[in-house]
């Protein structure tokens, strides 16, 4: 970690160029699980993804990080959807003869729908996962924290030397922030109230010596099996979301779509045939079309999504049961070596 | 701050076991010199193992993640693996999606185009970094920027993924040495080792960011890309494979593969609802249809119901709609001419008031009729009759003669077979579905069940090889053949753009081309052997003991009729044992007399499905010896070897020109719907009679002395003269092949004699002048034996629409390509243009040189 330049972080120096009535972090501070957190941290990450981020890096700025890396992510996954829709759709209206527009023209429409859906149900499925963890154990694992990062600054004018990255606090299972989950004394709460929470939750009992010993590990374990259900899963739920988008039906809606919401009638009508699309689009990937295999397809991937999300929520609370009582000694193993990172 | 776990290792261990000590280093030394404590040595490595070791790195690479799978699973997998995880996790979703759309494509070629499709997208991902990223940079800076190393843990990360967390130990001081004086950093600079690591790493940064930024447009274009390209070789692999294993089913065809039994459940269920029920039309007609569904023959249907009727047990009599209208109109007939008709309509009761009556007499309608209950109605029926006879004369007391009790009662007294009443009570017999008559359709249901079942591996047969849809044997054959021609008629793109959306000027474009093609020898040759090549590609591929066209290649039945009269067979085997079905036995076979001969023509089902691929294959294979045809005719014309052609010598030199002119148009756009229309004289009504001269040819090419072939308006006819017609088509089809076409035939097996036979097939058939049938000025009052269907196999497909077709679709498919191409051309040179300006940082001063130094 790069530690600050001066001691001064904790006064009212402000090195930088922000307004000074702007809500400035000067420590990384955990911050609440809410939709309205949820949306500042989304906006944030995506305006940075799209604009500071990729000035930084190839300017080949020193102070560029392996976040600002993983967020501009977000970029070839947005121009890689909008690119996927472009590919099947924008030469149709070059082809030669109707036939030949009228045969791309429902291939192109449904992947540009599936593409859609995917993003959509491997976003929203990562939930089915996480809300009942949270909801059962109590440990949330999309906890967010804004992170104070103190960079090396560009030039000798340059007063602004923090950064800010929002991060969770089980990003990392081997190094997760256990430090932000202690109560400070101004919270006049015990400090270890969130680990007497989750150790109630998990049925450890109350009033524990050191709440926060005994239920570390099962944190980990928690938040590690709730990882690999969130990526398998996710997935499927977005293969599900392509298939659904492959349905004839939606054909219906494509003869009348329209996002001109000003032009109220045609909007109302596009709108009306997007609810009888979807919901004959999920009777025909339920049933299928009347060949054989589709008969099963759908339910087949239904199904698979459904119990993989239910067998991963199912293994998360295996471990969360379990009896505990851990050595202290065992935490660290000592047949292992072991490298910081 | 972390908790430094090695120091803390340390420090707890009281009895340090040597055994488990890394190599290298010594605890008790390290212990005494605790200022030179340090972590353990790294074990890491730069990978950089070449294309060899991809199986290996591969195979290690699945053993990772299928343990990191077991260890998450158990709560117990690091950050590295769950990280895998997520990619594992896309590929199980990309499969996923795969697999459901292959669920939902009809054909081979494009289900597997699917995996194709997730396999080119990985490829995309992977692929688009190293291409415009990884070796651009280096060539330009010396190092690899997609550089990965192996940790001290064995685990597999990218080198310049953290700026800020750079294992730089693992580059030698040799190696970054090297990098340096590629990248021309002097080397009498100072700490020049930090200098050539910033400028990797700002190299790196810059790299990563502008990966980040390009591989969203770049990896679906070039996913896109890669599958256009292997469309072609992957369709070619799938249809060897199916023509293989269709070869192989048809040869050694065997019945009953296909076990399905859905047929007889579905008729066993809807004869379960209507158990004991009163087999009415509708009925027998439900169960026909479902019978028959797969069969789409109404005449087929028609042929179960009425055969399944004369089978049933009979019944008594029953009263229906039918029997309603018999009455009603038999008593109108009967009282015709002895009572005025519009008295008739007054008091014969009209159908619905019948229906009505009948209905209120629930219990009998539609039900079994005893004598008792027949007597009945036909008693109420009379006094119906007779009281509306009565109502008429109150309303109409002025109306004279009407003896119409009297006609009435004498109806009445009729004997019951000639008493209209009770033709129509007794007109209906029923049958129930009782348990034998239930056996009865059960059997019939079993029979035709095994017949759809073992007619469904001759359909797979006919339509992955000859059937009319993408991707059969057939279509792709033709593909290929058309893209020969194409490539032979030497058509540029701006061609294909031009000639994209009119056919018209493809005539004058093919016939320019085959004046080039045939003015030369060599030309000539290089054209026909290339065209010969595919058509005998199609001969070979599509196994002549299979199936084949019938007319050009006659042969003992095919493996494909065998099959057939092996499959019907068994089925006329099953029926006659049920007995009763000889209607469904002539749909499906013929009737016995033509069975016997099984050659004979009869329009059964089993001839049609014989007849469809054969016409299939007879009308793809003369579209392209039409082109043979019409080239060599060319060729003939190129060379003056008309002298053979009957009283050609004597014509007018206009009429030569006109007879030329018109073979080598018709030749290339004749249609076999409008061939004759084409027939159309070129030349002028009066013409010169004494110039006899010769057609005069310069370099191969024919000198037109007064014809114009870019004559489109003002054509003339003359329906008595047929010299034209019939001169032209001996040229084209009736005078021997010239000896070099011939000779260019050779290394074809076979194809010579099929060739002479379609040139003699359509010269007996369609060279005649009986052909000409211009309904307003035939000369000939007889006709030949033709239809439609037979000209266009003969004729197959006009070439000049063959290369509409192919404009059409090429201009679509280049269309995107120049779209999406250009597009990717462009984002690869950008991206490559980029990396000259990146790692641009102000290089420090030379340290100065001392005089030792100089001096050294």
């Amino acid at each position: 970690m790069i530690l600050p330049v001066s001691s001064n972080t904790n006064q009212q120096l402000n090195f930088s160029a922000d307004k000074p009535d702007e809500k400035k972090y000067n420590h990384d501070t955990l911050l609440r699980n809410n939709f309205s957190t949820r949306l500042r941290i989304g906006m944030d990450k995506f305006t940075n993804a799209i604009t500071l981020y990729p000035a930084k890096g190839l300017k080949g700025n020193r102070n560029a990080n392996f976040y600002e890396f993983l967020t501009m992510g977000q970029v070839p996954y947005l121009i890689g959807s909008a690119t996927l829709m472009a590919v099947f759709n924008s030469a149709i209206k070059l082809f030669v003869g109707p036939e030949a527009q009228k045969a791309a023209k429902p291939i192109g429409r449904k992947m540009a729908l599936g593409v859609i859906f995917y993003g959509l149900a491997k976003s929203m499925s990562k939930s089915l996962i996480t809300t009942p963890v949270a909801w059962l154990t109590g440990v949330d694992t999309n906890l967010p924290y804004a992170k104070v990062n103190y960079e090396l600054p560009d030039d000798i004018y340059d007063t602004d030397i923090t950064s800010i990255e929002y991060h969770k606090v089980f990003e990392s299972v081997e190094f997760p922030r256990w430090d932000l989950l202690y109560k400070s004394s101004e919270s006049k709460r015990p400090r270890n109230a969130y680990y007497d929470k989750v150790a109630k939750k998990l049925g450890l009992g109350t009033k524990l010596k050191d709440s926060d010993q005994e239920v570390k590990p099962r944190i980990k374990e928690i938040v590690v099996k709730t990882n690999l259900a969130q990526n398998i899963t996710s997935y499927l739920w977005a293969a599900t979301g392509v298939a659904l988008a492959f349905q004839k039906p939606w054909e219906e809606f494509f003869n009348v779509a329209t996002f001109k919401f000003w032009k109220k009638e045609e909007f109302r009508k596009s709108l009306s045939a997007f609810g009888r699309s979807l919901e004959e689009s999920l009777y025909q990937f339920y049933h299928g079309d009347g060949s054989k295999v589709s008969k099963y397809a759908g339910k087949a991937l239904l199904f698979t999504s459904l119990g993989a999300s239910f067998l991963g929520v199912a293994n998360v609370m295996l471990s969360a049961q379990k009896p505990s009582k851990l050595d202290s000694a065992d935490i660290i193993d000592k047949e292992r070596k072991y490298v910081v990172n | 701050m972390r908790t430094n776990l090695i120091q803390n290792f340390i420090h707890t261990q009281t009895n340090p076991s040597a055994k488990k000590e890394a190599p290298e280093f010594d605890i008790h030394h390290e212990l005494k010199n605790k200022k030179f404590i340090k972590p353990l040595k790294g074990q890491g490595r730069l990978i950089n193992d070449n294309i060899l070791y991809t199986p290996i790195n591969m195979a290690k690479s699945i053993s990772y993640d299928i343990k990191a799978l077991s260890s998450a699973a158990k709560g117990d997998a690091n950050d590295h693996q769950l990280g895998k995880l997520n990619d594992l996790g896309m590929k199980i979703g990309g499969l996923a999606i795969a697999a459901y759309l292959y669920t939902k494509r009809q054909t081979p070629m494009t289900k597997g185009m699917e995996f194709v499709g997730l396999g080119s997208f990985f490829a995309s991902m992977a692929l688009w970094p190293k291409i415009a990223l990884q070796i651009p940079a280096q060539m330009i800076h010396g190092f690899n920027v997609q550089q990965k190393y192996e940790d001290s843990m064995g685990r597999k990360k990218p080198f310049f993924q953290d700026p800020q967390f750079l294992p730089w130990d693992l580059y030698s001081d040799e190696e970054i040495n090297k990098i340096g004086d590629t990248m021309g950093v002097p080397r009498n600079i100072q700490n020049r080792r930090d200098f050539i690591q910033e400028k990797m790493k700002k190299i790196a940064i810059q790299n990563n960011t502008l990966w980040m930024l390009t591989a969203g447009f770049a990896t679906p274009i070039m996913s896109a890309l890669i599958c256009n390209q292997l469309e072609g070789p992957f369709s070619k692999i799938i249809t060897a494979i199916k023509n293989h294993s269709n070869h192989k089913t048809i040869e050694d065809f065997k019945l009953s593969q296909v076990k399905d039994d859905s047929l007889i459940k579905e008729v066993n269920e809807l004869l379960s609802i209507n158990k004991n029920q009163p087999l009415t039309n509708k009925l027998v007609e439900q169960i026909s249809n479902m019978i028959t569904k797969d069969f789409i023959s109404k005449n087929l249907e028609n042929a179960v119901s009425k055969d399944l009727k004369n089978m049933f047990e009979s019944g008594n009599k029953v009263i229906n709609d039918n029997s309603i209208n018999i009455i009603v109109s038999a008593s109108k007939k009967a009282l015709e001419g002895k009572i005025a008709p519009e008295i008739i309509e007054e008091i014969i009761p009209t159908q619905e008031e019948l229906l009505k009556y009948f209905d209120y007499e629930k219990g009998y309608y539609q039900a079994e009729q005893t004598n008792i209950t027949l007597n009945r109605i036909f008693r109420d029926f009379s006094r119906k009759i007779i009281s509306n006879v009565e109502e008429y004369k109150k309303a109409h007391p002025d109306t004279p003669g009407l003896a119409t009790r009297t006609v009435i009662a004498n109806l009445n007294r009729l004997s019951a077979k000639n008493n209209p009443i009770m033709q129509g009570l007794s007109a209906e017999t029923y049958a129930t579905l009782n348990a034998n008559n239930q056996k009865t359709i059960k059997k019939v249901t079993r029979a035709f069940n095994d017949l759809k079942n073992d007619l469904t591996v001759l359909n797979n047969y006919a339509l992955e090889q000859l059937g009319n849809r993408a991707e059969t044997t057939i279509a792709n054959l033709w593909a290929d053949t058309v893209k020969t021609f194409i490539k032979e008629i030497r058509l540029t793109s701006s061609q294909v753009e031009a000639l994209k959306d009119d056919r018209l000027p493809i005539t004058d474009v093919i016939r320019k081309s085959y004046d080039y093609i045939a003015s030369d020898k060599t030309r000539y040759k290089k054209f026909v052997k290339s065209m010969l090549k595919q058509i005998y590609k199609i001969n070979n591929t599509i196994n002549k003991l299979d199936v084949n066209d019938d007319l050009l290649h006659k042969a003992e039945a095919t493996n494909y009729d065998k099959a057939l009269d092996k499959t019907f067979g068994k089925f006329v085997e099953k029926i006659s044992q049920i007995g009763g079905l000889e209607h469904v036995k002539k749909e499906l076979v013929g009737s016995d007399f033509y069975y016997r001969f099984p050659y004979n023509k009869n329009g059964s089902y089993k001839e049609i499905y014989k007849s469809m691929v054969k016409h299939r294959l007879l009308g793809v294979k003369s579209s392209f010896y039409r082109i043979i045809n019409s080239i060599a005719t060319y060729r003939r014309v190129a060379v003056g070897n008309l002298e053979e052609l009957s009283g050609f010598n004597n014509l007018q030199r206009e009429i030569k020109e006109d007879i030329i002119e018109m073979s080598k148009i018709v030749g290339i756009n004749a249609h076999s719907a409008d061939f004759y229309t084409k027939f159309f004289y070129l030349r002028e009504a009066d013409i010169d009679p004494n110039d006899k001269s010769n057609i005069q040819c310069k370099n191969g090419k024919v000198v037109y002395k007064y014809i114009k072939p870019e004559k489109t308006a003002g054509k003339i006819d003359m329906p008595a003269d047929s010299t034209q017609f019939k001169s032209s088509m001996e040229l084209q089809y009736k005078l021997k092949l010239l000896p070099e076409t011939e000779e260019l035939f050779k290394p074809f097996e076979g194809l010579l004699d099929e060739f002479n036979e379609y040139r003699k097939v359509i010269y007996d058939k369609i060279g005649d002048i009986k052909y000409i049938e211009k309904v307003h000025h035939r000369t000939f009052t007889e006709a030949n034996d033709l239809n439609d269907k037979v000209i266009f196999e003969l004729l197959g497909a006009a070439t000049d629409q063959v290369v509409h077709n192919y404009c059409k679709q090429t201009y679509n498919t280049k269309q995107w390509l120049k779209t999406f191409g250009t597009a990717g051309a462009a984002l690869l040179g950008v991206t490559v243009l980029a990396q000259f300006f990146f790692g641009k940082m102000k290089t420090p001063k030379p340290i100065p040189q001392t005089t030792e130094t100089k001096k050294g």
